[in-house]
């Protein structure tokens, strides 16, 4: 045909693929994990913080993955550490893509189970989830770059409807007092908000695709502010219309404040629907993305087709989403998936860094 | 033709799983019963050991309820509504035991009000009556909760029968323009936050006078124990809503002591700001309360009503008048009932928050022991459509 | 940690069902690329069509035998009829000619033909050739040799009239078509309030003469070809040359010469043999009757393809804003333009979404509709003895019928049925309690945002779809319409229309085409061409 940039993104598409690769679980269930271990409303300080780390993290990658221009970290990675230390690394993160991706289904036939389907069993809500995600999977990165440029401005619409509309219960005394008790309480939620910007890693794929490599740094700036935007404002929202203690005792707080209202005299006086929906999509882009990343990383580790190891992932996915065995393993499991990005993504890219930077030093 | 028999198997077996599957949470509208409230009362009878210690109202509305029958025979049925009562000694329980009896399980969705009976709320936690509310996915955090000094189950049977009640009663704390006796709505996700975090609030009283409905002061629940503690009456209700500032319209009379004769002062609106102070262990607060309104009704000395003398001793009258109604409520609160209902805890958190962290573990005492002033300034900016 | 690993060791079942969330997608997807294969055997990746072998008896230029064998070839031909005469006055060279009854204008070879060459003087300049003689005596416009009868015979049945001359080597094939006139009405499937109040006709000739119209334009190209194997016609290929991108053209006359059909009857039959997928339920070419909507698509730098014999011109590439737009959206000022775009938008959700909507609420949330609004909804469907979406079938159904029967009935009834199907089926319905007021009104508000479409074709696509997000409905509720809008997005982002993204200019975004989407910018603002069609000149102005 006689388009060549097929596979090919616009710094703008990266940017929409990054933000909806964040903006996931994390809408629902931000405000309680924080405030959780916050326990002062200084919440929204702490989603500050961990928003700057995340940008921090991702530029590392960014830059890392900007080197070497066409290339997935999991092709350079063996230019950088050797074979094995470089397989080893990519095989780490296929998994964990893998065990994230099956985290998010997870979480989604809970919600939807729970607040929408009651009745009906996960694996239905999963399956149905599943082979709508792996045809746009199939389809490689350019239709999944578009999608996502369709879900974004639903996303943004919708959300700022509702949250607008929760403007009706917000009470700005809540938030108060900022830093009552000191900086500490803050320092203590930053890595529960850190673990919500789960995200950037994906620069170490997508910048292959990027059209312009060097606007990697740009798109984890621009990206992970608007995410932290999002997630800046459910926090606040949440808790001014919640206040602290509710949303520490809420399971899913922002849904909460959502049904905490009603407007009468409207075609839809309430809200949930809507919120639901979009998080939904979210969640679809979050899973959609992963697995490609899964499938992208092993197909270029093992230099094989992609597709075949689209549809062979599905099923694993499918069986590491089914195995928490309630609500509490779920989050347990969410939990383990951050602590290892935590070093996997914190660290790793950064010791690749200064190596490929010394490689060079010696090449020169 | 290898290819069309396997899609041939293909959407067979699709189609097969739908029909399977078909539909597993689908319960249509009509099948269902709408549970719109919830009465919880202590179960009376003789042998209340065996059937639980809580008789469960619930409200549902009857399928008949809607005017849109076209073709307009005159439906029979005059109750929109059907009250059932079961018992057990949960609420949840309670509530499936309906199912024994009804052939549409009733839904939780559109639940509007919950109404716990005084002595129910005396000596049972809030935190576990309203523990199913709370945690059920259908039921949402918007319904109201109410205490009722009485029976609760009473206010479920009006003397118009075509009026829903639990309707009603939501409707009628959207009044809070029109009067200054109601306070904000308690939904469920409110009393949740101040549940899980210990604060003390206050609850509306609905009670039934002449088979109608009527708001009637408000219950005090103690956060630490989550229990009722006393009630406070409609004058006391209005002592509360001008210390927080929270009215949004309403009256004040006052009587003229020249003449002995009414004169009425309608609140534009209210303010009040809570300071507090710290020294040491002891705390204090300053209230002031800010007010705009107008003279509505003046039996005093309507020929006066525009002169600016006149209007001066007017606002001095009603500001004493306010002053007392809060100074009383606060000293009923503070000293009877040693229960901060007020948010000043609230204040003393945002001001001073280490004196607070400090002070919350027996927050209740140290209020009781508080020295709280109060001010009070109205201006009255018109006087309505009649000049002399 | 044993025993955790032995008790999350999942059941059998799971691993059925694991194995089912990976197979099923995959055998689809080798299905659907079967499938696709198929459906497109003649392109993009079919082969060119052979070359037809070109046999026939060669016209030899003796008078007795060429006349010999034609007049064989006409036994056949009940309509083809034959003349013999003579040359000028007494000269002796025998001539004939062979035309079709109703094809050829019979005054044109009387007066311009026969009179012509019976009155010419044939002996004035002997040294000239024949050939070369009886040409300069033809007042005929149209006029080229043909060597063999196949050929000539070929040409005959389509209008044309062969003139055989003694000791002329081959035939004369005279330009004397009878023209079928018809007027150039607007057309009924596409009217419009404000503009030009024409169509195209089925005159290939009167078709391109209208774009001709619209302007004198040295780069509007016209190419012809021919499609149909065994009744070959005449297509045209419309752009204009220094606008659209010649990527796009060479592959509309790559896509145009692989058709390999029998006859193509329409251009409906063009549609389906260029398109990109076949198994795709939107249109990816634009049909249109609306002259003014094909020189507006040129323009922006589409190519248009007119075939002989239909007033149905195909633009392409055809993206789905295009669907949504109408040639008055231009003419009028830009906010009521803007205005009626966005309303179309909306009636192509409401069409698409509304009755799976109700179905979900109906009857898997109740708790996400407004309390009062239950009320009214269970007091209405007491009576109901069906589920929502049965319900919900019924009426989309009967709905559909009444459409289409609409469509067959002699014009005078047509609105009569309406009038009976809608209002006295729907009241009865309503009275009989086989369905539910509101949904009557759901039904019927979806029924009147699909007429809102300006495309029929898209309307269609829609309908269809429809069913489908019903379907969904029924069997997860709203999560089913999530999960089917969201396939619905995946294929139109997969879609590609001659190369051009489908869903462009919404992704990916280009803001500069966002002014002719959504909104219709006021015209001194829209400077550029769509960047989406690659411009050969992307300034439109300024």
């Amino acid at each position: 045909m006689n388009t060549g940039s097929n596979n090919q993104i616009s710094t703008q598409q990266a940017i929409v693929i990054l933000i909806n690769y964040i903006l996931a679980a994390g809408i629902l269930t931000l405000p309680r994990t924080s405030a959780e271990q916050v326990g002062t409303p200084d919440v929204w300080l702490a989603v500050l913080i961990g928003g700057g780390i995340a940008i921090a993290a991702g530029s590392v990658m960014a830059r890392l993955s900007a080197r070497y221009p066409g290339q997935t970290f999991f092709q350079y990675s063996s230019v950088i550490a050797g074979r094995w230390i470089g397989g080893i690394v990519s095989l780490a993160m296929i998994v964990y893509f893998i065990s994230i991706s099956a985290f998010e289904v997870r979480t989604m036939a809970e919600v939807t189970c729970f607040f929408l389907l009651e009745g009906t069993p996960n694996w239905a809500i999963v399956i149905a989830f599943m082979w709508v995600g792996i045809y746009l999977v199939s389809g490689g990165i350019d239709p999944i770059a578009r999608l996502f440029e369709i879900i974004l401005p639903i996303t943004i619409i919708i959300f700022a409807i509702v949250t607008l509309l929760s403007m009706r219960i917000f009470d700005f005394e809540r938030l108060r007092p900022v830093l009552g008790l000191g900086f500490s309480p803050v320092l203590k939620g930053v890595k529960t908000t850190t673990l919500a910007f789960l995200g950037p890693e994906i620069m170490l794929i997508i910048t292959a695709f990027m059209k312009r490599p060097p606007a990697a740094i740009k798109v984890v700036v621009g990206g992970v502010s608007i995410a932290a935007a999002f997630y800046l404002a459910t926090v606040i929202l949440v808790i001014g219309g919640l206040s602290l203690d509710g949303a520490r005792a809420s399971t899913w707080p922002t849904i909460d404040l959502i049904r905490s209202f009603e407007l009468k005299g409207l075609l839809l006086e309430r809200f949930d629907s809507l919120l639901l929906t979009i998080w939904i999509m979210q969640i679809f882009s979050t899973f959609t993305i992963t697995l490609y990343a899964a499938a992208k990383g092993a197909s270029d580790l093992f230099k094989r087709e992609f597709k075949p190891f689209a549809y062979c992932f599905l099923p694993i996915i499918f069986l590491c989403a089914m195995l928490p065995k309630n609500i509490n393993e779920t989050f347990q499991l969410g939990d383990t998936i951050g602590d290892i990005a935590l070093y996997l993504f914190g660290v790793v890219p950064l010791l690749f860094l200064v190596l490929s930077l010394l490689r060079r030093r010696k090449k020169g | 033709m290898n290819l069309w028999r396997r899609v041939a198997s293909l959407v067979l077996g699709l189609t097969a799983g739908l029909m399977l599957a078909g539909c597993w949470s689908s319960k249509e509208i009509d099948q269902l019963s709408v549970l719109i409230g919830v009465a919880l009362d202590r179960n009376e009878s003789k042998n209340a050991a065996s059937e639980g210690r809580l008789e469960v109202t619930i409200q549902t509305l009857t399928t008949g309820a809607s005017s849109l029958n076209s073709q307009g025979q005159g439906q029979t049925t005059s109750k929109p509504y059907i009250n059932m009562i079961a018992t057990g000694n949960s609420v949840y329980e309670a509530i499936r035991e309906m199912s024994l009896r009804t052939d549409k399980p009733p839904i939780g969705h559109h639940l509007k009000a919950i109404v716990v009976s005084a002595d129910l709320a005396k000596h049972n936690s809030l935190e576990n009556l309203l523990d199913f509310f709370m945690r059920d996915n259908d039921i949402r955090p918007g319904s109201l909760v109410f205490v009722s000094s009485g029976q609760a189950n009473r206010v479920f049977e009006l003397k118009r029968s075509e009026e829903i009640p639990s309707f009603h009663m939501a409707g009628i704390t959207e009044n809070r323009y029109r009067t200054s006796k109601i306070l904000p709505p308690t939904t469920l996700g409110k009393i949740k936050g101040e549940i899980k975090g210990g604060s003390s609030m206050l609850l509306p009283n609905i009670i039934v006078r002449d088979g109608k409905l009527k708001l009637s002061g408000a219950g005090v629940i103690r956060g630490k124990t989550k229990k009722l503690v006393g009630l406070l009456s409609e004058e006391e209700v209005l002592g509360v809503v001008w210390a927080t500032g929270s009215g949004k319209g309403g009256v004040m009379s006052a009587v003229d002591p020249a003449t002995k004769r009414p004169l009425v002062y309608e609140v534009n609106s209210m303010h009040s700001t809570i300071r507090s102070f710290v020294s040491g262990d002891r705390v204090s607060f300053n209230v002031s309360i800010r007010s705009i309104g107008r003279m509505m009704e003046n039996w005093s000395k309507p020929e006066e009503s525009s002169n600016q003398q006149f209007l001066d001793d007017q606002t001095k009258l009603f500001e004493r008048k306010i002053l007392d109604l809060v100074e009383q409520t606060i000293e009923k609160v503070q000293r009877q009932y040693k229960t901060d209902v007020l948010g000043f805890g609230d204040r003393l958190r945002i001001e001073h928050p280490r004196a607070w962290e400090r002070l919350k573990a027996n927050w209740d005492e140290r209020f009781a022991e508080a020295d709280i002033r109060t001010d009070v300034k109205i201006r009255i900016e018109d006087y309505g459509l009649v000049v002399e | 940690m044993l025993k955790w690993i032995i008790a999350h060791i999942p059941s059998w079942y799971l691993f059925l069902q694991a194995a089912a969330v990976g197979l099923v997608p995959y055998g689809v997807s080798r299905i659907g690329a079967k499938l696709n294969a198929m459906a497109m055997f003649s392109q993009p990746n079919g082969k060119p069509r052979p070359p037809e072998e070109e046999a026939g008896d060669p016209l030899t230029g003796n008078f007795d035998d060429d006349l010999a064998v034609f007049e064989q070839w006409i036994e056949n031909y009940a309509d083809v009829g034959i003349r013999n005469f003579e040359l000028g006055v007494d000269s002796g060279i025998k001539a004939a000619v062979i035309y079709a009854e109703g094809l050829s204008d019979r005054t044109v070879i009387d007066r311009q033909v026969l009179q012509a060459l019976m009155n010419a003087d044939f002996e004035a300049s002997p040294d000239v050739p024949l050939a070369e003689r009886v040409l300069r005596r033809l007042p005929v416009l149209k006029t080229m040799e043909c060597g063999n009868v196949r050929q000539a015979m070929g040409q005959v049945l389509i209008g044309w009239a062969a003139l055989i001359v003694d000791g002329v080597q081959g035939a004369f094939m005279l330009g004397v078509f009878k023209g079928v006139p018809r007027q150039m009405d607007e057309p009924e499937s596409e009217g419009l309030i404000r503009g030009a109040r024409v169509g195209f006709n089925e005159n290939l000739h009167d078709n391109t003469a209208i774009l001709r119209r619209f302007g004198e334009n040295q780069s509007l190209f016209i190419l012809k070809m021919k499609v149909g194997r065994r009744a070959k016609r005449n297509v045209a290929i419309a752009y204009i040359e220094d606008v659209a991108d010649p990527a796009i053209v060479e592959e509309v006359k790559k896509r145009l010469s692989r058709i390999d059909l029998d006859s193509v009857p329409e251009s409906g039959y063009i549609e389906q043999m260029i398109e990109d997928s076949s198994l795709s339920p939107f249109p990816q070419i634009q049909s249109t009757e609306r002259p003014d909507r094909v020189f507006g698509a040129l323009m922006e730098g589409r190519v248009a393809v007119l075939l002989a014999g239909t007033p149905f011109a195909l633009i392409v590439p055809a993206t789905l804003s295009m669907f949504l737009q109408s040639p008055e959206d231009y003419f009028e000022r830009w906010l009521p333009g803007t205005m009626f775009r966005l309303l179309r938008f909306f009636a192509l959700m409401v069409s698409l979404l509304a009755p799976s909507l109700y179905i979900s609420f109906i009857s898997f949330h109740p708790g996400l509709i407004p309390t009062k609004l239950t009320m009214s909804i269970i007091g209405s469907r007491v009576n109901v003895p069906f589920t929502a979406l049965v319900e919900a079938l019924i009426l989309e159904v009967s709905i559909e019928l009444l459409r289409e029967a609409g469509l067959r009935l002699p014009k005078p009834i047509g609105p009569a049925m309406g009038i009976v199907g809608g209002l006295v089926i729907g009241e009865a319905a309503v009275q009989a309690g086989i369905v539910s007021p509101i949904l009557v009104i759901v039904i019927a508000v979806t029924a009147i945002s699909s007429f809102a479409i300006p495309h029929y074709n898209i309307g269609l696509s829609f309908r269809m779809l429809r069913f489908v997000s019903m379907f969904c409905a029924g069997v997860f509720g709203l999560f089913g319409v999530i999960m089917f809008f969201l396939a619905l997005c995946i294929h139109l982002v997969n879609l590609r229309s001659f190369g051009v993204p489908y869903a462009g200019p919404l992704v990916s975004y280009q803001f500069e085409d966002w002014k002719d989407f959504l909104v219709r910018a006021p015209l001194a603002a829209m400077k550029r061409r769509p960047q989406m069609l690659k411009p050969k000149q992307p300034i439109r102005k300024g």
